[in-house]
């Protein structure tokens, strides 16, 4: 099949939207009929949903950036905590307003993770052995740091611009264009690919996987640390907290990279597909929450559907293979069906 | 055959020196035990000949204060506790880090064993009723911050010596409090609706429970609704539900809160934006959390959101009352407020007196353990709050319950003190007096 045909762009256009549309249809028919209005009935529900689609992007692209290539980084929530207490702190103390706060809290979170790149491939330490030794430590910086008070964006001055809708957009527009950029454009894109097929043949064809994965870590920093900023000027504050309590964000945000990546395997590109997985998990989210499920119910549907979607996405190449057995099958009947015709 | 000797020979020597160690600390506990009766005794036959003693009298003593929570009050707390009591009363503290469970707990009371505590408080107590035992058996006064309920039983019925009672907010006062405002602010005919966060009413927090309670009761009462089940059920429920009432007036719970429920904020702004409900009331801290939805529905249907809460003395508290909504009003109408020093003053008085050997302090006409009770002030103008502000904060110096109070508290200074006499002293600590003695 010709790729580059407009009917197989549309196609695979379709492919990615289908799921988020279909969500919107099917809880705007519940919603309706349980409550009488839709998922979106006011200009107040579009600002929610803008805001937890680019919290929910920001961190599922940055799993996105290390959990593909065999690196879970449970580290990530401590480094948002990181990224927006230090950085937001510093922004209000020297009144940078919104946008101080934004650029500050990404410089600290890409430090952040800078430091736990670094660490990665000097120490050889696992993963995950690493993300949860960095998580306590960070969790207990971030904890000390401005007499446990986090960072409280709620009735301070100038930082209205991270509520506005069309700010939100515009960051939004910003990342996906950066994102693209360097996922798909740039040699550190090229070479992450090659890393995520085979990572001795790349080490092997002259990649630096060192540099590359250092660049993983500093960028996934970089992205939650955005993340947290809007979570934050939603909910007012961000409280630190101890024992691994960042961890949370980094499962919650599970489900939208793995669905995302799977759009995205239809665009073949997966920045645009974790996008598409963002919108419809918080439009599934927003539709379960017009419907005043208590919040335990809401989960077990939410990670019900992830189970469910994994264990699709686990087995599809078996379901294929099926599919594929029974077209053989089909067409080796009709075959034989044809040639008995032709010898009677 | 020289290695496992030599194995066997140190296994031998890690377990004798643990052995030991432990016989060590039970023996030293066991001394402070005695040293703690001898004083009592000392104390108790001396009777009203006794002299007044002072704190230097004593031996410094050792107290261990958990917290299950990392919060603004924490902070002002531990403040206020080592460097505004300790000095005075010759008392050292020892800090927990956060507590969230058993385990938590007792590492903390078994590292302040230790460090040869005296005297447990404990703002955590899911398990008082284990948590008593194991301070017995270090020989440890043991206070926790709870009314006396079901859950913590046990430790009052218990016969433990060592236990030094309770010490909470008066809950029905809270109640009262909401209650009082929704009198004074709500409309006749009720046609705003009342958005109710019951929090963790529905997991047994007492607090959160008798706040919905109060407000559900207050509506009754106010528009003589006859409602389709009790009271008390309507406010532990575990899902949001509208309040089926005779009158059709709109009153919605809504449980849980954001840092346990991932979707509760968006299930309140949910709520608010069907434009049902003019009154916001939130039975757990949470105004910070709610106040950007609220703005946003505030400016999409131009109507005004009245917003009562609980709430600390913070920064956070003082900016909401500085932040002007749409409409020019304050972000939040009412707070009920506790200050910090009257609540950590209570425990303090409570181990001090047991320490002090006026344990009997502790004790109600019963024979069983006291409670002593709290009351919280309702907070509804900026100028209160400016006020407020300068009062218990970590660092400063104007603290509402200081030595005048606490002294009138403490059996060392009023030996002829009675349980009674302690609350009133408590009870007597209020907005216009802590100002008429603080400005």
């Amino acid at each position: 099949m010709n790729h580059k045909t407009v009917s197989y762009k549309l196609q695979s256009v379709l492919k990615l939207i289908i799921l988020p549309v279909a969500v919107y249809i099917i809880f705007e028919i519940i919603d309706r009929l349980v409550t009488g209005k839709g998922v979106i009935s006011s200009k107040a529900d579009l600002r929610v949903l803008f805001r937890t689609v680019i919290t929910c992007y920001c961190f599922a692209m940055a799993l996105n950036c290390n959990l593909l290539l065999g690196r879970m980084d449970l580290s990530a929530g401590a480094q948002m905590f990181m990224g927006c207490i230090f950085g937001g702190n510093i922004a209000l103390q020297f009144n940078l307003g919104g946008i101080g706060i934004l650029v500050l809290s990404i410089v600290i979170g890409a430090l952040c993770g800078l430091l736990v790149g670094v660490i990665f491939v000097n120490m050889r330490i696992l993963p995950m052995v690493l993300g949860i030794g960095m998580t306590l430590i960070f969790e207990c910086f971030s904890f000390g740091a401005y007499n446990q008070q986090g960072l409280m964006l709620y009735g301070k001055k100038n930082v209205e611009i991270l509520s506005n809708l069309t700010f939100i957009l515009l960051v939004a527009i910003l990342l996906i264009l950066v994102m693209t950029f360097l996922f798909q454009h740039s040699t550190f894109g090229y070479s992450r690919r090659a890393i995520q097929g085979s990572q001795k043949l790349a080490a092997d064809s002259g990649i630096n996987i060192f540099k590359n994965c250092i660049l993983c870590y500093v960028l996934a920093g970089a992205l939650v640390a955005c993340a947290g900023v809007f979570d934050t000027a939603y909910k007012g504050t961000l409280t630190p907290g101890l024992g691994m309590s960042s961890n949370g964000s980094v499962f919650s945000n599970m489900f939208p990279m793995f669905l995302g990546i799977w759009l995205g395997s239809f665009v073949r590109n997966p920045v645009i597909g974790v996008l598409g997985g963002a919108v419809s998990v918080k439009l599934l989210t927003l539709g379960l929450s017009k419907l005043a499920l208590g919040g335990s119910t809401q989960n077990i549907i939410i990670y019900s559907l992830f189970l469910i979607f994994m264990i699709y996405r686990t087995n599809s190449s078996k379901m294929e293979y099926l599919n594929k057995k029974k077209v053989r099958i089909k067409l080796a009947q009709e075959t034989r069906r044809e040639r008995h015709l032709q010898i009677t | 055959m020289k290695k496992r000797i030599l194995a066997l020979a140190l296994i031998a020597a890690m377990g004798f020196s643990l052995v030991a160690c432990g016989k060590r600390n039970t023996g030293d506990n066991n001394t402070a035990v005695e040293t703690g009766k001898e004083t009592t005794e000392t104390e108790q036959t001396s009777g009203t000949d006794k002299q007044q003693k002072t704190p230097q009298d004593f031996k410094t003593f050792k107290i261990g204060v958990c917290e299950p929570q990392a919060i603004d009050e924490v902070v002002i707390r531990r403040d206020y506790y080592e460097n505004y009591l300790a000095k005075k009363y010759n008392v050292e503290f020892i800090f927990s880090e956060q507590v969230k469970d058993t385990d938590d707990e007792l590492s903390f009371i078994e590292n302040c064993a230790d460090l040869g505590a005296d005297a447990i408080i404990s703002y955590r107590s899911e398990d008082a009723n284990q948590m008593v035992q194991v301070c017995q058996e270090y020989g440890m006064a043991y206070v926790i911050n709870n009314q006396r309920s079901a859950i913590v039983e046990e430790a009052f019925t218990g016969g433990y010596e060592n236990f030094s009672g309770s010490f909470a907010a008066d809950q029905p006062y809270v109640g009262s409090l909401f209650k009082q405002w929704l009198t004074n602010n709500a409309s006749d005919d009720g046609s705003e609706g009342f958005l109710i966060t019951s929090s963790l009413a529905y997991k047994g927090n007492t607090q959160h429970s008798e706040c919905t309670e109060a407000v559900l009761s207050a509506l009754q009462e106010k528009y003589g609704l006859t409602y389709e089940d009790t009271i008390k059920n309507l406010a532990v429920v575990s899902a949001p539900i509208e309040v089926a009432n005779d009158k059709n007036i709109k009153i919605y719970i809504y449980p849980g809160v954001s840092s346990q429920n991932e979707g509760w904020l968006a299930g309140v702004s949910t709520a608010l934006q069907t434009g049902n409900y003019g009154v916001f009331i939130q039975s757990g801290q949470s105004f910070t959390e709610t106040a950007v939805v609220v703005d946003e529905v505030e400016k999409a249907f131009k109507k005004d959101i009245k917003v009562a809460s609980v709430a600390p003395i913070s920064n956070s508290l003082l900016n909401a009352f500085n932040t002007k909504d749409s409409f020019g009003n304050t972000s939040v109408n009412m707070a009920s407020v506790k200050s910090t020093s009257l609540v950590s003053s209570m425990a303090f008085v409570k181990v001090y007196n047991a320490l002090t050997g006026y344990s009997n302090l502790n004790v109600q006409s019963s024979g069983e353990p006291s409670e002593l009770l709290f009351k919280m002030w309702a907070i509804e103008n900026p100028e209160q709050m400016d006020t407020l502000s300068n009062w218990d904060v970590a660092g400063g110096n104007k603290w509402i319950v200081d030595y005048n109070v606490i002294d009138q508290a403490l059996g060392i200074y009023q030996p002829d003190l009675t349980y009674e006499a302690i609350q009133s002293v408590y009870d007597n600590v209020s907005y216009d007096e802590a100002k008429s003695r603080l400005e």
